[in-house]
């Protein structure tokens, strides 16, 4: 089919549109860092600017000042690799197991795993929270990281990719008489590095961003993540600190929007690639 | 094929001794895992609905009863139709508005553009969505929130209380989840659209049809399993997701106009302490949404395990 070059009308109003409608869309965001640099004086006032007439820092100063932001930012570090890692390590072996053995019970173990997806996290919620506070481990990392390791959905992901890899790799390894743990770590971790280093980052992201399990197990202020610190600044008697938050905000999602600007193309492919392949 | 050919030929030897073991070796970290922090607490729940509990004393054992008074409990009712109107409230964002957006996009001639929009369309992926709620708490603030002043700019009144008026407090919880989950699903539908061969588009062309008869007749069908998933996470969301939105913004209120089954059980268990109930509640919970799966999987044939 033939396409013009030039300038065309029909180009133009779609553009339009999708511009317009991108600006509905990120506008909270923009609203966010926008809040977040203005005067107390400009944040509560009637008039509308995006960019604010006059750019102060109070807000920041203030958190940095008054609030462990630092210690919240320590334990959103800490839980967040301490997930990422059990997680991608336990469901990587599972996914690896299914495409390099073949046994009766391969199709059982991997709806057993599976099913989980859609069991609402409220459903586990109690129970978990007895188990979790049986074993002692309140206000504990190990507390939001142990349940955060069984995610059905980063097992599919990586399941995704690892049966992608043709069997004759594994054939080839076998006759030449490598055991599986080799297969394991040369054949699969090998040819799949990229799109594991991709969902790897798909996990961090969730884990970083997990707010209510950790609201329930991490009580002690000096325990508290960042999403969770965010809310003390809500505060229905003494009235909501919005500039502190939105400076607070800021700065958690700071770290996730560098990581997603400098990965972006790996994340939405492997978003892509691990979503369906029915 | 010569995939299909070569697992054949080997498997008689590879299934000397039985692999059983060693395949399960491999899959007990997720199997413990999954076990413990999934399964257990769903027979847990299920044991502790026939109780009566509240953390702190000795649990009684009270046989159905849990069953039965919940289904006079307003608030149990509330959150059932509530969550089937999410689930009708949530579709246009999460299946009609992406998949325009998504054909929409992959007709923007500039590949550098549309590799921009795509970026910024799916940057609310990124953030946390427990952030996002609070931002537009802000956004939704009756006096000093930027949608109210709009509505005031533009005289149209005196704007809401957006999130504690029983008129628009659902539409509040709809709208910023909806926002949240656009992007992602707008991405997962143009990687549908892309998969589709490009001679299947040119034969409908060359034989006549127009965009609209091109996108209904082919494109359409053959991104049907985009929708399925999509909607089946969508089924879940509505469930899931939408939870903190509802504790962060109204708490399930006005009169529970805003509550779902997961804020049931959340208030049940962490708020009135009735364990018996809140874990009855789950118990219904899981059984609705597993026959909701089993059902869409079977339409859909299957989830993606294949005997390779």
């Amino acid at each position: 089919m033939m396409k013009s070059k030039g300038f065309s009308v029909g180009q133009l109003i779609l553009n339009i549109l999708l511009i317009a409608f991108l600006a509905a869309c990120i506008f909270p965001v923009l609203w966010m860092i926008s809040s977040s640099l203005k005067s107390s004086q400009e944040l509560f006032s009637s008039q509308i600017y995006l960019i604010p007439k006059q750019l102060t820092l109070e807000y920041y100063a203030e958190v940095f000042r008054d609030y462990n932001i630092g210690d919240w930012f320590a334990n959103s570090v800490g839980t967040t690799i301490g997930i990422s890692i059990f997680q991608i390590l336990v469901s990587f072996m599972a996914a690896f197991a299914l495409g390099y053995f073949r046994t009766r019970i391969n199709s059982l173990v991997f709806y057993f795993l599976l099913i989980t997806m859609v069991i609402p996290f409220q459903v586990t919620m109690i129970p978990n929270y007895i188990l979790v506070s049986n074993m002692k481990l309140l206000n504990t990392w190990t507390a939001v990281i142990l349940p955060n390791i069984a995610n059905a959905t980063t097992f599919f992901y990586l399941y995704q990719n690892v049966r992608s890899l043709p069997s004759a790799y594994y054939e080839v390894a076998h006759i030449e008489g490598a055991g599986s743990f080799w297969a394991m770590r040369n054949v699969t971790f090998g040819l799949c590095k990229g799109p594991m280093a991709a969902i790897a980052i798909l996990t961090v992201i969730e884990s970083w961003n997990i707010y209510f399990w950790p609201l329930l197990v991490l009580t002690k202020p000096e325990s508290r993540t960042l999403t969770i610190g965010l809310k003390q600044f809500l505060d229905f008697e003494m009235g909501n600190r919005w500039g502190p938050f939105m400076a607070t905000a800021t700065l958690a999602s700071l770290p996730m929007v560098v990581v997603y600007i400098f990965m972006q193309r790996h994340i939405i492919n492997a978003f892509i690639s691990s979503g369906i392949k029915g | 094929m010569s995939d299909a050919t070569l697992g054949k030929l080997s498997r008689p030897a590879r299934r000397k001794r039985s692999q059983i073991p060693k395949f399960l070796l491999y899959c007990a970290p997720a199997l413990i895992f999954f076990g413990v922090f999934k399964y257990w607490p769903m027979i847990y729940s299920f044991i502790l609905s026939f109780a009566k509990w509240n953390f702190v004393t000795d649990i009684k054992w009270v046989g159905w009863s849990n069953f039965t008074s919940m289904l006079d409990k307003a608030m149990f009712a509330k959150g059932v139709g509530n969550t089937f109107l999410y689930i009708a409230a949530l579709l246009p964002f999460f299946i009609v508005i992406p998949l325009l957006l998504a054909t929409l996009l992959l007709e923007v001639r500039n590949k550098r553009l549309q590799g921009l929009y795509k970026a910024l369309y799916f940057l609310p992926t990124v953030l946390a969505f427990s952030i996002i709620c609070i931002v537009w708490i802000w956004m939704y603030n009756p006096t000093y929130g930027v949608l109210n002043n709009i509505i005031r700019q533009l005289g149209l009144g005196e704007g809401y209380s957006w999130v504690t008026d029983p008129r628009t407090a659902f539409f509040a919880i709809v709208l910023v989840c909806g926002w949240k989950y656009m992007g992602q699903n707008m991405i997962l539908f143009m990687a549908g659209l892309l998969n589709i061969s490009q001679d299947c588009i040119e034969a409908a062309t060359i034989d006549g049809a127009n965009a609209w008869q091109c996108f209904w007749r082919i494109k359409f069908p053959l991104i049907a399993p985009t929708s399925v998933y999509l909607l089946m996470t969508s089924v879940i969301f509505a469930a899931e997701r939408a939870f903190t939105a509802i504790n962060l913004l109204t708490q399930g209120g006005p009169s529970y106009g805003t509550t779902n089954l997961s804020y049931v059980i959340y208030e049940f268990g962490f708020k009135y302490y009735n364990i018996g109930m809140a874990s009855a509640i789950a118990v219904f919970t899981s059984v609705i949404f597993l026959a909701i799966t089993v059902m869409m999987m079977r339409s859909m044939g299957g989830f993606g395990y294949d005997e390779k």
